[in-house]
């Protein structure tokens, strides 16, 4: 194996992160290869040398107390959480409808173009912003050549308590990319909502069939 | 000060306490454990403002689920993992702006002192900024676990937990990391 690719377990290594069978490997190549011994050292002394710096960083930082700060917060709430919520599973349920209908909610009575952003998409680091039109799309007619196409049927979701049913979607108006010819639908979108909790992760796939979609 | 019944209860019994609504018991939580939360939260973002909003945030957030806390349940942990993700969203958000770049903060606190303690001032300010730089190469997930693993002295298991990821993908961050934090401090060392 050449050095290069050894490079990431001498990495490893040093911090001692290496099962032991593998430890004794690269210790034995350590052995022979003086460049990747001269590596190891410098990654031991750099792990050493980042400790001192965190420290000395610390020395004086004057980050303080955030304890009034946190309990003048608290007093002014409601009860907490633990009062209400007795079962981690009945907490998981119940975040999980409150982040869809929140959903839902917004992206039904707001009357935006924009859904609201979510979560990260982990592979890409970047926020992913759905936009999903709860109104007739504004192509005049004389545009479009076309009458307005009928307004969706879009349930209401008049109150956080009233979880709404479904959200029509309309057909792309003319001209969109979607409609060109041979345009294959878009791949299913994988939104993921992170709650206040960071043990409850909601995931939605969403189906973009230009059909009616069930929440 | 804590009131009196909260002071000798052992971690659980101040959890269950705090579980059923005990300001004083969640005060101590709170006490107990915001200087590790605000140190992280800081080597996480490199600024005293943000760093202060995140912690005060986890806690709030803690408060708020206490009712899905076990009294047994390693809070250290679930706070880790808070405080990593509330970093990990400033981060970036700060990449979406770069302006709001490290604070002035970097620079040494003032104040009276004898010759000694303005030394140390100094020295401390300077350690911020060469570890501002160093870290400052590196992606938000490798730059987090450098933090948690080199820095806060977790073990692989529970840096990946306050991560979300497996052990695996840690590791990876790590190796990555620190050859990164080698060439860039090769390259101080090679500097005048």
């Amino acid at each position: 194996m050449k050095c290069s690719h050894r490079q990431r377990m001498i990495a490893l290594y040093a911090g001692g992160e290496l099962t032991p069978g593998r430890a004794r490997r690269v210790e034995m190549h350590l052995r022979e290869c003086a460049s990747c011994r001269a590596l190891a050292d410098d990654l031991a002394a750099d792990r050493a040398a980042l400790e001192r710096l965190g420290a000395r960083a610390s020395h004086d930082l004057e980050l303080g107390s955030i304890r009034a700060a946190v309990m003048a917060d608290v007093t002014t709430r409601q009860p907490a959480a633990g009062k209400l919520v007795r079962s981690p599973r009945l907490a998981l349920a119940a975040a999980a409808v409150a982040a869809a209908v929140a959903l839902v909610a917004f992206v039904a009575t707001h009357g935006e173009r924009r859904a609201p952003r979510v979560a990260d998409d982990p592979a890409s680091g970047d926020i992913r912003v759905i936009e999903i039109p709860p109104e007739v799309p504004e192509v005049a007619p004389e545009q479009s050549g076309e009458a307005a196409p009928e307004a969706p049927a879009v349930a209401e979701a008049a109150a956080e308590h009233q979880p709404p049913t479904r959200i029509a979607r309309t057909d792309p108006p003319a001209g969109h990319p979607d409609t060109a010819p041979g345009r294959v639908p878009e791949e299913p979108m994988l939104i993921k909502i992170l709650t206040d909790d960071p043990d409850v992760v909601i995931y939605w796939i969403v189906e973009l069939k230009g059909e009616e979609e069930h929440v | 000060m804590l009131a009196p019944n909260v002071d000798h209860l052992d971690a659980s019994d101040v959890i269950r306490l705090a579980k059923a609504g005990d300001e004083a018991a969640f005060g101590r939580l709170v006490a107990e454990h915001e200087t590790f939360v605000l140190r992280t939260a800081w080597r996480l973002v490199g600024n005293t403002e943000d760093a202060r909003d995140i912690a005060q945030e986890a806690f709030l957030r803690l408060y708020r689920h206490l009712g899905a806390v076990r009294p047994d349940r390693d809070l250290r942990a679930w706070l880790y993992r808070v405080t990593v993700n509330l970093g990990l969203t400033v981060l970036r958000r700060r990449r979406r702006k770069p302006e709001a770049q490290l604070e002035a903060g970097l620079a040494a606190a003032e104040g009276p002192g004898d010759r000694l303690d303005q030394e140390r001032r100094s020295d401390a300010a300077d350690a911020r900024r060469v570890l501002a730089v160093v870290l400052d190469g590196l992606s938000d997930k490798e730059r987090a676990a450098v933090v948690l693993r080199d820095l806060e002295g977790l073990d692989v298991g529970e840096v990946a937990a306050a991560l979300g990821c497996r052990r695996g993908t840690v590791r990876a961050h790590l190796s990555r990391a620190r050859l990164k934090l080698r060439e860039a401090l090769a390259s101080r060392e090679g500097s005048p």
